[in-house]
């Protein structure tokens, strides 16, 4: 019921929902001359990077170019919408203290506003990808259907965060180190075959959620192929599972913010 | 009882001293030995506070510095819950314990209206159509594309305010907000903050300035070290009051 409740109140708070998201995406590139080119340039520069670093290391993999951006675009969205959830709570005590609102509006704004950014650099990639041999075909269709579940796991990662930084600032740091380990446990610069990873390891690395993510995406674009049933509910499972988990995480904590400001 | 807006029953607040404190992970870890000192330094901000505030009522609350008034401010707006007791409310609250709720210094008062009014739980319709109204009572026509950050204090304050009393709540919650810009503000705000005290909202007002209070409220609650000392006519508790505060100094 608790659920009904929020998903209720979150109509009702929709335009503050839209109204913080708006402040994020003007704050965020006041000042700069490319402003919102950035969400499209940083992924491409980095892609560019490690490609002339790694190309070499991982020629047996297709067009690698792509197949580094690919995972990229979604690494990089989960790595900021997280990271500035994160802060969401511990950085608008102000606020908190003034005025009642669902306080699980902070963190889903960052995971919002963070989106836009993600939309962006997904659209660079569909674009590149024309030239670059990955061709428009009907399956891209289903990319939002990946995208809002890797959004949802954002959202509840973001909230779980968020709380849990109240309550100890070292979360930040921690989540920081914990996030590079993430990247590199996950087959973004390498493909999960076994030349690269010692087989045992490859049934558990593939458990990894945002390889899940990642893979969905590149099946639909650097294969042109339909992935699998599971892969479906595999996805769906990861992005609700832990929506509800943040949500219940943030829910049983939230009445002791106000004693941590 | 059909006309009650706000009732406080055994309402008790109370704060961990130790909440300053850094709370690393190794003080998490080792923080056993520690917890039995630390249970002992509880700080009671409120207890056992009751009282009942009817419909249309103006309802004051006076004590000193530190006596608690903020915090049971705090309660009655739902920003925070009691230790003990309750505290139900109907109708729509507008908390003015603090004014620019979530304005943003980059942003231009326009923007900054948007979202302080969202965040406010006003929507879009209501916005635009308050918009001019607000610039023109906040006096800030001529700034109103260039970040707030680049303003005086007191035309922030002034924005704030004007914010802040959009609308005729069921129950308004003020903490000393008057006091804002300079005098002719002052004058103005002080107009609005009566008419919306007199356009049928229920009001809780907390001040020092015991003559306003006296004047504007129908009953007044004394607080005194977070308990209650008086509870009753604003003229009785005010003379109460002042004859208290003298004999504390004399």
């Amino acid at each position: 019921m608790n659920y009904i409740k929020t998903a209720v109140s979150l109509k009702k708070y929709r335009f503050m929902l839209t109204q913080l998201v708006k402040r994020d995406f003007k704050v965020r590139y006041r000042g700069s001359i490319l402003g919102i080119l950035w969400s499209v340039l940083s992924p491409l520069l980095n892609m560019l990077v490690l490609s002339f670093v790694f190309s070499r290391v991982f020629k047996a993999v297709d067009n690698y170019k792509m197949y580094l951006l690919s995972g990229l675009v979604i690494f990089n969205y989960f790595s900021e919408s997280s990271n500035l959830a994160l802060g969401a709570i511990v950085n608008n005590f102000g606020l908190l203290t003034k005025v009642y609102f669902p306080k699980y509006i902070l963190p889903l704004a960052k995971t919002v506003s963070s989106a836009i950014n993600l939309f962006m650099s997904l659209l660079a990639f569909l674009v590149i990808g024309t030239f670059m041999g990955v061709p428009v075909w009907w399956g891209y269709l289903l990319i939002p259907y990946v995208m809002v579940c890797l959004m949802l796991f954002s959202a509840g990662m973001g909230m779980i965060l968020a709380a849990a930084q109240v309550f100890m600032r070292d979360i930040q740091y921690l989540y920081g180190i914990l996030l590079t380990i993430w990247m590199y446990a996950t087959p973004i610069l390498y493909p999960l075959t076994g030349d690269v990873i010692p087989e045992a390891f490859i049934p558990l690395m593939k458990q990894n959620p945002l390889y899940v993510f990642i893979n969905f995406f590149r099946q639909l674009t650097l294969d042109s192929m339909i992935p699998s049933a599971s892969d479906f509910v595999y996805c769906a499972a990861w992005g609700i599972g832990m929506l509800i988990l943040g949500l219940f995480t943030f829910k049983k904590t939230q009445n002791n913010f106000i004693y941590y400001t | 009882m059909e006309n009650m807006m706000i009732q406080a029953e055994h309402v008790g607040m109370e704060f961990n001293l130790n909440r300053g404190k850094v709370r690393t992970l190794k003080e998490r870890l080792f923080a056993k030995v520690a917890d039995e000192q630390k249970r002992k330094e509880m700080f009671k901000a409120l207890e056992d506070i009751s009282f009942c505030i009817e419909k249309g009522e103006i309802f004051g609350v006076i004590g000193r510095n530190g006596a608690g008034k903020s915090t049971l401010l705090k309660l009655l707006a739902g920003i925070m819950k009691p230790t003990t007791g309750k505290v139900i409310t109907k109708g729509t609250i507008a908390p003015m314990i603090e004014l620019g709720a979530g304005f943003d210094f980059e942003l231009s008062p326009i923007e900054n209206i948007y979202l302080s009014g969202s965040i406010l739980g006003y929507d879009k319709k209501f916005l635009d159509e308050k918009l001019p109204e607000i610039l023109s009572f906040a006096d800030l026509w001529d700034f109103k594309d260039s970040p707030i950050k680049y303003f005086s204090s007191g035309m922030v304050a002034r924005l704030a305010f004007s914010v802040s009393t959009l609308v005729v709540p069921d129950i308004l919650i003020v903490d000393e907000v008057l006091s804002v810009g300079d005098t002719d503000f002052q004058k103005k705000s002080y107009q609005r903050m009566m008419e919306l005290m007199k356009g049928g909202s229920t009001v809780v007002y907390v001040s020092h300035d015991i003559e306003s209070l006296r004047t504007m409220c129908n009953r007044i609650l004394w607080i005194e070290h977070g308990k209650m000392q008086m509870l009753g006519e604003s003229n009785d508790v005010c003379n109460c009051y002042l004859n208290y505060s003298d004999t504390q100094k004399g």
